[in-house]
This record gives C-alpha cells, sequence and structure tokens, in this order.
C-alpha cells in the first residue's frame, strides 16, 4: 500500500506513540484489505459504545489511548446512550447500563464532542458535500452519503477510532467516484404517497438491494428530511445499502441518467400500493391488535419537525396508565421543545422526551420481554414489535393496543 | 489409516500460523453470536438461536465461513471472543471484509494476540474443507493445508 510522507512520519511515531499506534491497526487494516492507499478524512462518528462498556478488549484499546495522551484530530461525536441518567423524563436505566461508563471519561479525554445523537448529521458534528468521513451507525452513513454527498463506509467499530486519531481511513468503497453510481432502479408508484411511507420502502428496498445502490424515482415531492432518515435507516437495516440517489433531489444525482453515470441498471424495481402494504404487514413480527407495553419512537433520533408532529396528536391526550411512550430525540431538539411549549404537551400526555436509544433498551431487561410498538423500520427489523405511523403509534399509546 | 493433504493457496489478511480442528459453517453475525455476552462482560458460546451454531464454543477450532453479516460491532465482538480465549484460532474465509478483519488486526496490535485470517482460495474452501479436518492456516504466506484421516 502506497503511503505519503506524512503517513509514514506517523506509522514511525514522529507524531506521537498514540498516533503511531492508531497508524499501525489502519495500515495492517488497509494491506488486509488490498487498498492501494489512505484517504485523510474530516470527521469521525463513534457507534453504540455503551454496549461495549464491559468488553475488556474495546475499553482497554481506548485506555491504551488515553494512557498514550491521544486526541482526535477531526470533529468527532458520538451515539446516544441507552438512557440519560440525566432527564428526569428517561426511562429508568436496565441494570447492564447502570452506573458510570468508564469510556465516558475517556471519550471526554479524547475531546468527542458529546452529542450523544444518532443523527450527528443534524445535531453536533454536520458534514459538508465531499467530505471524507470516518462514521460508524448504519443509518448516519447513509444518510450523509445520499443526502449530503459526503463520502463514508459502513465503517467498523475500532476503525472510527483510530481514524478520529489520525485523520485517515482506508480509501475503498463509497471514498471512490467510480462505486457511488447508481446500480438499481426503484420506481415509487404509489397513490397517495404519505411521508410515512418511507420507512416501509426503506425496509423493502434493503431486501431487493443488498449492498447494491438504488436510484429512487417516484418520491421527490414527499421527501423531507425526516422522511429520508427514516427511509435510509430501514434500508441500512434490512440489507447493507449505504447510499441512495433520489434524480432532481439529492445532489450527485441532477438527472437519472447522471445517478446511473452514464451506465444501465442492473435491475429494475417497481414499489407499488401492493408491495407497500405488503411490506408494512412484513414489518410487525409481533401480532398486531394485541396489548402494548411501550411505544418506542424516533429510531433514528426524531428530527425537531416530527417532535413538533407528535405532540400535536398528543395534545390534550393521554397516554393509557401503565403503557409509556418513549419519544427519542438529540439534546437540540429537546432544548427547541422546551423553549416552545412542546415538551410540556408530550409530558402532559404521560409521554417521555428524552435523548436515548430504543434499540439499546430494548436489548436488556426489564424492557426486552415488553410488547413493543414503533414507526421505525430499524426497529421493526431488530426487534420483535407491532409497526405502525406515527399517528397509529400514538392511537396505540393511548388505547393500550397495538 | 489413510491420510489426504492438500494445500490450498489464497491472500492471507492477517498473519500467524495456526493449527487446529476445522469447523465448516454459514455466515455469522458476531455481535449477535455474542450479544448477551457482550452486555455482561462473559462471553462463552455461541448466544444466536437462529445460526446453525448456537450453543456451541468457537474456542480451539479454525472457523470456515463465507463472510460475516450484520452489526458493524461484529469484529469488536470477535475481539473480544478472541481476548476472552473463546474465539476461533484462525479464520478462513471465502471474502474477508473490515468489519469482521478489525477483530484479528487489533487482536494482533494492541494484545499481541495471532488469529490469522485467510480469504479468496484458488479451491472452494467449502468442495474442499469438512469439519473435522485437521487445518495449518499460515496467514503470512496466505495457505490452508487440510488433513482428512480415514
Amino acid at each position: 500500500m502506497q503511503l505519503t510522507k506524512t503517513e509514514k512520519e506517523m506509522l514511525t511515531g514522529k507524531m506521537g506513540p498514540a498516533v503511531e499506534l492508531a497508524m499501525k491497526s489502519i495500515v495492517q487494516m488497509g494491506e488486509g484489505l488490498d487498498a492501494e492507499r489512505l484517504i485523510p478524512t474530516q470527521g469521525s462518528h463513534l457507534g453504540n459504545v455503551d454496549l461495549l462498556r464491559h468488553c475488556t478488549g474495546y475499553t482497554g484499546i481506548v485506555k491504551k489511548f488515553i494512557d498514550l495522551g491521544a486526541e482526535v484530530c477531526v470533529p468527532t461525536s458520538e451515539n446516544p446512550y441507552p438512557a440519560d441518567p440525566r432527564n428526569p423524563e428517561s426511562p429508568s436505566i436496565p441494570e447492564a447500563f447502570q452506573g458510570p461508563s468508564p469510556l465516558e471519561g475517556y471519550y471526554r479525554t479524547l475531546g468527542v464532542i458529546p452529542n450523544w445523537t444518532c443523527t450527528p448529521y443534524l445535531y453536533g458534528n454536520i458534514p459538508r458535500f465531499g467530505q471524507h468521513l470516518s462514521w460508524e451507525e448504519s443509518s448516519a452513513v447513509i444518510y450523509i452519503n445520499s443526502v449530503i454527498g459526503a463520502r463514508a463506509n459502513r465503517e467498523p467499530i475500532l476503525m472510527d477510532l483510530v481514524s478520529a486519531i489520525t485523520g485517515r481511513t482506508v480509501y475503498s468503497g463509497l471514498h471512490i467516484d467510480e462505486n457511488r453510481k447508481g446500480e438499481i432502479l426503484c420506481n415509487v408508484k404509489v397513490k397517495g404517497l404519505k411521508s410515512d411511507d418511507f420507512a416501509a420502502i426503506g425496509y423493502y428496498l434493503g431486501k431487493v438491494c443488498g449492498t447494491k445502490i438504488p436510484v429512487i424515482d417516484g418520491i421527490q415531492k414527499k421527501a423531507s428530511s425526516s422522511s429520508l432518515k427514516n427511509m435510509g435507516a430501514a434500508a441500512a437495516s434490512t440489507g447493507a445499502v449505504s447510499m441512495y440517489h433520489i434524480p432532481g433531489l439529492t445532489p450527485e444525482a441532477p438527472t437519472i441518467e447522471r445517478a446511473f453515470g452514464g451506465q444501465k441498471p442492473v435491475d429494475k424495481v417497481e414499489i407499488d400500493d401492493t408491495v407497500l402494504k405488503k411490506t408494512k404487514k412484513e414489518m410487525s413480527s409481533a401480532e398486531a391488535g394485541g396489548e402494548i407495553d411501550i411505544v418506542g419512537v424516533g429510531c433514528p433520533h426524531y428530527t425537531f419537525e416530527e417532535v413538533a408532529s407528535i405532540a400535536r396528536l398528543l395534545k390534550g391526550k393521554k397516554v393509557k396508565d401503565g403503557v409509556q411512550l418513549w419519544v427519542c430525540t438529540h439534546n437540540g431538539a429537546i432544548d427547541l421543545a422546551k423553549q416552545q411549549g412542546i415538551a410540556q404537551i408530550i409530558k402532559e400526555a404521560g409521554g417521555r422526551l428524552f435523548s436515548g436509544c430504543i434499540y439499546c433498551l430494548h436489548t436488556v431487561n426489564p424492557y426486552s420481554d415488553m410488547r413493543l410498538m414503533s414507526d421505525s423500520g430499524k426497529i421493526c427489523y431488530y426487534r420483535r414489535a407491532v409497526y405502525g405511523s406515527q399517528r397509529e403509534c400514538v392511537a396505540a399509546a393511548i388505547s393500550g393496543r397495538a | 489409516m489413510e491420510m489426504r493433504r492438500v494445500v490450498l493457496k489464497g491472500r492471507g489478511l492477517n498473519g500467524g500460523v495456526a493449527k487446529g480442528e476445522a469447523l465448516v459453517t454459514k455466515p455469522i453475525n458476531f455481535f449477535g453470536a455474542y450479544m448477551q455476552g457482550i452486555l455482561s462482560g462473559k462471553l462463552s458460546k455461541i448466544e444466536d438461536t437462529k445460526h446453525e451454531l448456537y450453543g456451541k464454543s468457537l474456542e480451539g477450532k479454525i472457523l470456515v465461513f463465507p463472510f460475516s453479516i450484520g452489526s458493524l460491532a461484529g469484529g469488536v465482538s470477535l475481539l473480544e471472543a478472541i481476548m476472552q480465549g473463546v474465539g476461533p484460532k484462525a479464520i478462513v474465509n471465502s471474502k474477508t471484509d473490515g468489519v469482521l478483519l478489525a477483530g484479528p488486526v487489533f487482536a494482533r496490535v494492541f494484545y499481541d494476540i495471532e488469529v490469522p485470517v485467510v480469504d479468496s482460495l484458488d479451491k472452494d474452501p467449502f468442495d474442499t474443507i469438512r469439519n473435522g479436518d485437521y487445518l495449518t492456516v499460515d496467514g503470512n504466506k496466505g495457505t490452508v493445508e487440510v488433513v482428512r484421516r480415514g
């Protein structure tokens, strides 16, 4: 693998022992993957680290970097914690995540931005077009590649960390022009398409695209930032989709032809009302119609618009006794919601507005056995849950039945 | 007793030499395989009820499988299994990706533990290697020696 003069100096310890060790890891990864070279990065995002607080392998590596005086050299953010102990509205913290994680102190020492969100592109670590990044969190990676036009692969945990310390990652995959072209044409022909339908569209696309890049036509009019976030998160869960194009909307696809980079699609798929209906049914792995314990929305974190929208539905209503309503978002949206009285509406209705992670909470006792409903395609793929739109989720929280 | 010996040539992705019994299986999501162990800090057997290796341990085995799937925490989960001595001694894949490779590479760089990884062999490993075959994996040369008794 070709290294620049600076990279060779990093590898031989000229920039200190922490950078040397981080560089050694990246070079071994690059050589193992047959990369021709590395690429300078302008940012990192660290994944679901609280799940790893008991892992000596991971915590030992972070501690080693701290002992060697490491600091991040590019803007680096981190995913949410399962619950937020500083927020009284947060659900109680499961035993597995109780007490301070040693990692949190390490991250402050490294200089990681404490934005605690899976949507760092909305709060705390906002990428620009064309930037090369080393980001974990598949739902964020697909958003920044597609909607912003930044360049990132689904970075393995550990690589995100060493990239943050060196400002380098392996030059492969979506860092390379050639690999960003559309491959599958997807025509969406749904009558009365709603922004709520995007999670289901993504859920279906992930299954049919696998690792390929879809060019999605027919959704332009309803494609808000919130719906694109929800579509991408679902596609990155049911498949390993890391990028999509929407002609006339996303920055690397001014036209359908440009989205395919002058090549013909290798495949075509169509999403009509029948496909959408069938997909929504499939998203419910638990039986609809029965009682539920938790309605969890905001995976990935709700945008401020989504928080405002659920508050409109909740105004003057009351969540059924014994049912929990979790509304997860980033702390920026929580601050805005507080200023505008929106947080109060959610609280009075009996909902919990907090910066947390439904996916993590629902992994462990006491929540893992509870009956869950969500509007998230990602949650519905990873957890036993009933799927419903935001409106259906609110109705279920009030009635106690999915 | 009859003994057959074949040497397969491929690509070494992580160095070192390891010998042991082959355990041939389907694609693995290592985070899913060890999730409760990851949360509690103590890993042992494969916990993924949907996987054919459910309830089995990888300890001391040479794991032969096509590729890894799923979570980006796969490599860090594999690292933890290696650290706790319940992981495979070596890995043979059809095609290795970065998520999987992170486990063995970080085990080497940070903990001096060698788990050789070889992929892209000149013969299909699933035609050539069976459960229980005795393998010698050389991650430096990128070779897998297969010895079958009986």
